[in-house]
């Protein structure tokens, strides 16, 4: 335990005494601070009781003597503030004429006894106000609890206890240190850009001290009229307040808004194709043309109408030297294990003029308008490392909402890549500025989805009331572990999402067809072609620890595509699910693990599983048992897709539903065959049916695993005694029942347990974890720390954010001092990769 | 009359802490007599009286405000805020010499300590408890955990004290009144 390093102020204590009486000191100096203190001070008619007590001795026997006993009553003293709770214009964005404004006013009962309040209603608010008429008073809020119907406060005023039955003590009563929240609405009919709408919410400019916005100052100074102001009358006859009644007020102003901001809203996508290289067998020729169309969004939002786009300053060499200059620039990587192929990039227009850098676009901070250098001179193909396209709207004219600029292309060769293939990770980026933004606000986009200014999955805008939001644009480097899943801008999640494409050699023999994930047929798993994947999750019925049972629901379908990569039309091409031990005996690839030596978590698929394959109208479902493969679950034939041209694609669903009793939190493999059906047996048999391809669908009946462990610690909060030290280290079960004053450790452990993207393949589906929660609720069974043990500092997340909670009260991110009542931890972790794991660590001493 | 070498209320008042007296001759001379006998017939008597004063400030002249205390009697009123300053006053109304004389005061919850308030005689040890009573040390201690997420020891504040204890080193002789004080902050 920290303390026993620091040293004690107290002079008289010998060292032995010293780390015991600290935890005694701490543990009950922080308990004082909790203690529920009223704000107005002590409940009125409270006696105080007071008595002294004595020891001595006669040098022998000792004595105990005690004093006569002091009572004071505690009086009633009033109190009340009327506070500025807020602002809110109905249709949200600026200020204009007619707009309906909410201005709340928070009224609190400062003192120590029950009162009523006095508020004033439209009629006594509307000579007070500026810039707009008053249509509403109402209370909406009772401490801190909204109110299913306000209530309306009459237009003529009233106090609390004429409004009682609204109240949700039906009485009306405002309890000492209670408080309501009263909305007052007003009806803007001020015309100019600044000119002020205000709400004044009682008055204490007509008693002393004479000034506005007063709070608690007496209200028998007051002089009329009194239907205007927010003062408090007596609830509770016994006592009279020692101070007498109270008044308060609070205003709150605005101002009619200035002109509209005009924001350039744009979105940038990229595509890419490939192409194979002479040598067939090689990954190490293939060409990859990338292909970038932006466009500027006619998108106007309140507030902000749509904008222009203009130029943004980068450091561009035309010839003479770099020197800062204002285009708009659409930038992007030649990407890790390519170069350019030296043909000039292809533009849109004459308007627009192909860039290069030779600046690393990988390591450092420098993003392509800061730190990088552009040429219009090309350079020597292989040194250049970005490709962009600048516009210079200064002589051409801003790009105006609704422009579509399409197919900015250039073509890479994957010189890089191993010959036996790889994939490719690239991302666009564009940067602009709002046409007459006096700030010049960065305007940045990257691509791979459908969102403007990379904004998040459909928000707009970021923060509504934007007004100095600068991008971040990132060092250009593409993520390939945030896709864009499908290849066409479809990505989702913060930012933009990475052009992902699996490159390999033409395989030989039975990869003529290929069989893959969506729209990715060439996909690439741990070993070949023939182990590629699409990792999905269910749901389960009942959630339990990994390894439970449980019975999963339906996948939704999961899309897979076919294609003929020779020259010959495939005919007869049929769909087939496939016993994994089958599998992986063909392609000695990885399709799951065998139950009898399953070291992984990757288990055989149970027995009683149901896949369905659906190709256009034909749908043929299988059940598998591990002793006869799979079998139709009715007499039909298998699905045919027919006939592949060359080069040609279908895509195929597939659904499965595991049976109950299946083991959860584990990945399951079907593969599923496409095959040309030689014999036309309608089975597949690899010998006579020489050309095939497998692809995996992989189900996980949920896919984090969390697993809770704890280990305990001496008084000293250092030694570890169960599991038996020195630690750290942690049991899911201990044996040690902690005593008072020792220390349990509590560590959740959570992992995305799916498979993540092979070393060397790619373009299979993965799995990742989004907006994960661990919530760790001490209160709630079968829980019981929260009453039996008190936190201490020292909480840990690896991952994301934390929030500390006393029951329902949030308490914030920052740990709470040891001693502090905390109940739940709640660690949000927005994105969990595949085999990413994190832990959260918490420690709590026994009461 | 008993020797009283505290003052009357209207000290009290101002709040002048009087040193203990030596201990009379003569007892001295009968204890080193017959000791035992005494100790089964002659005892000391500790009495504790205690007392409080409201803190009240009044305008006096060239406008200065000067503070007073009212002394509360019979069923007093008090505000939120209030100051209120209690009085101890012990005496040994037995025959022979009090030793180890310990005062001890617990705070009621709906108060605060004053800090730097409480005061005894020339050689009493004042020592408080946050913790209820359970220990006592002269400058209590919390952990505060700093911005950087270090915890150090700093002085504990006035809601934490729980308890005053006055502990006098010396005898207290009989026929002798000793007063300790301390102010009070109505919650």
């Amino acid at each position: 335990m920290k303390s026993i390093e620091i040293p004690l102020h107290s002079h008289w204590y010998s060292n032995k005494v010293r780390p015991l009486l600290i935890t005694a000191i701490a543990a009950s100096g922080v308990f004082q601070f909790l203690a529920p203190v009223l704000a107005g001070g002590t409940t009125a008619g409270t006696d105080i009781i007071n008595r002294a007590t004595a020891t001595y001795s006669d040098g022998t026997t000792n004595f105990n003597a005690i004093s006569n006993t002091v009572t004071v009553k505690v009086d009633e003293v009033r109190g009340l503030t009327v506070t500025d709770a807020g602002f809110t214009d109905a249709n949200g964005g600026s200020i204009a004429t007619s707009d309906n404004l909410y201005f709340d006013f928070l009224v609190t009962n400062t003192g120590n006894a029950d009162a009523f309040v006095y508020i004033p209603g439209a009629t006594a608010l509307g000579p007070m106000a500026t810039g707009g008429n008053i249509t509403a008073v109402q209370i909406i809020e009772v401490n801190g609890t909204a109110l299913g119907a306000p209530i309306t406060v009459p237009a003529g005023g009233n106090s609390t206890n004429n409004l009682a039955a609204g109240f949700p003590n039906t009485t009306g009563v405002i309890p000492a240190d209670g408080n309501f929240k009263v909305r007052v609405t007003m009806a803007v009919t001020a015309t100019n850009a600044g000119d002020p709408v205000k709400v004044q919410f009682g008055t204490t400019a007509d008693n002393t001290p004479n000034t506005q916005d007063q709070q608690n100052i007496a209200f028998s100074t007051d002089t009329a009229p009194t239907t205007n102001d927010v003062y408090t009358l007596d609830a509770n006859g016994t006592l009279a307040p020692a101070n007498g009644e109270r008044e308060a007020a609070a205003s709150h102003q605005e101002f009619v808004a200035t002109a509209p901001r005009p924001l350039a809203q744009t979105t940038l996508l990229m595509t890419s194709t490939t192409a194979p290289g002479a040598n067939a067998n090689s990954a190490v020729d293939d060409t990859i043309t990338y292909d970038l169309d932006f466009r500027v969004n006619n998108n106007p939002q309140p507030g902000f109408p749509a904008g222009s786009l203009e130029g943004t300053t980068i450091n561009l060499d035309t010839g003479g030297g770099a020197t800062p200059t204002q285009r708009i620039l659409v930038s992007t990587t030649v990407p890790p294990n390519t170069v350019w192929n030296g043909t000039a990039p292809l533009v849109p227009n004459g308007n627009w003029i192909p860039v290069y850098s030779t600046d690393d676009a990988y390591t450092g901070a420098e993003n392509p308008i800061n730190g990088v250098t552009w040429t219009t001179t090309p350079p020597a193909p292989g040194t250049v490392k970005r490709i962009g396209f600048i516009y210079d709207a200064g002589a051409n004219g801003a790009l105006p909402p609704g422009t579509a600029v399409n197919d900015f292309r250039f073509t890479v060769v994957t010189s890089g890549l191993p010959a036996t293939g790889g994939s490719v990770a690239n991302i666009g980026q564009i940067f602009g500025e709002t046409l007459n933004d006096p700030a010049n606000n960065l305007v940045y986009d990257e691509s791979g989805d459908q969102d403007a200014n990379n904004y998040d999955d459909g928000v707009f805008p970021p923060n509504p009331n934007i007004s100095d939001f600068v991008a971040n644009p990132q060092t250009g480097a593409a993520n390939p572990n945030d896709p864009d899943t499908n290849g066409n801008n479809t990505g989702t999640g913060p930012n933009g999402e990475a052009n992902v494409i699996g490159i390999l050699p033409l395989p030989p023999a039975n990869s003529a067809l290929l069989n893959g994930p969506n729209n990715v047929p060439n996909a690439i798993g741990p070993t070949n072609v023939q182990d590629d994947f699409t990792n999905v999750a269910t749901t389960v019925d009942t959630v339990g620890v990994q390894g439970s049972a449980s019975n999963p629901t339906v996948t939704a379908p999961i899309t897979n595509t076919v294609r003929n990569t020779i020259a010959t039309n495939l005919d007869n091409v049929k769909l087939l699910p496939f016993a994994p031990d089958a599998t992986r005996a063909l392609t000695s690839g990885v399709h799951g693990v065998d139950r009898n030596s399953n070291t992984q978590l990757n288990d055989e698929i149970p027995d009683g599983t149901t896949v369905t394959i659906r190709f256009g109208a034909q749908t043929a479902a299988y059940t598998y048992t591990a002793a006869g493969g799979f079998a139709p679950v009715a007499a039909n034939p298998p699905v045919v897709i027919g006939t592949l041209t060359p080069g040609q694609q279908q895509s195929y669903t597939v659904t499965i539903d595991l049976p109950a009793n299946t083991p959860q939190i584990q990945g399951y493999t079907l593969p599923i065959v496409a095959f040309v059906d030689n014999d036309s047996s309608n089975s597949f048999v690899a010998a006579t049916d020489t050309v095939y391809n497998f692809t995996n669908n992989r189900v996980y009946p949920g896919f984090i695993n969390l697993v809770k462990a704890a280990r305990i610690l001496d008084t000293n909060g250092t030694t570890q005694l169960d599991p038996a030290g020195p630690g750290p280290s942690y049991t899911n079960t201990p044996t040690v029942r902690p005593r008072p004053g020792q220390f349990v450790e509590y560590r959740i452990t959570y992992q995305n347990i799916s498979e993540s993207q092979p070393a060397s393949g790619g373009g299979n589906v993965l799995l990742t974890g989004n907006g994960l929660v661990i919530n760790e609720d001490g209160a709630t069974a079968p829980n019981t720390w929260a009453g039996v043990t008190t936190h201490r500092q020292n909480t840990a997340a690896t991952l994301g954010t934390l929030q500390f909670y006393n029951g329902a009260v949030l308490l914030g991110p920052t740990d709470p001092a040891s001693g502090a009542a905390v109940t739940r931890y709640v660690n949000t972790i927005p994105s969990l990769a595949p085999q990413v794991s994190g832990t959260l660590t918490f420690r709590r001493i026994v009461n | 009359m008993k020797r009283s070498l505290g003052l009357g209320l209207v000290a009290l008042a101002t709040l002048v802490i009087v040193p203990v007296a030596k201990g009379s001759p003569s007892l001295a001379q009968l204890q080193n007599i017959g000791t035992d006998i005494v100790q089964q017939v002659v005892r000391p008597e500790v009495k504790l009286e205690l007392k409080a004063a409201k803190q009240v400030q009044t305008l006096g002249a060239q406008g200065k405000t000067q503070l007073s205390w009212q002394p509360l009697e019979g069923e007093a009123t008090v505000q939120p805020l209030d100051v209120l300053r209690y009085t101890i006053s012990s005496a040994n109304a037995g025959e022979m010499a009090a030793k180890n004389l310990v005062i001890s005061q617990a705070i009621p919850p709906q108060m605060t300590y004053v800090l730097a308030t409480a005061r005894g005689n020339d050689g009493v040890e004042i020592t408080y408890s946050i913790d209820g009573g359970e220990s006592f040390v002269a400058e209590p201690q919390v952990e505060v955990v700093q911005e950087d997420g270090t915890v150090t020891l700093e002085p504990a504040p006035a809601e934490a004290y729980t308890d005053i204890r006055w502990d006098f080193a010396q005898s207290l002789e009989p026929q002798v009144v000793v007063q300790v004080a301390y102010d009070l902050t109505v919650n």
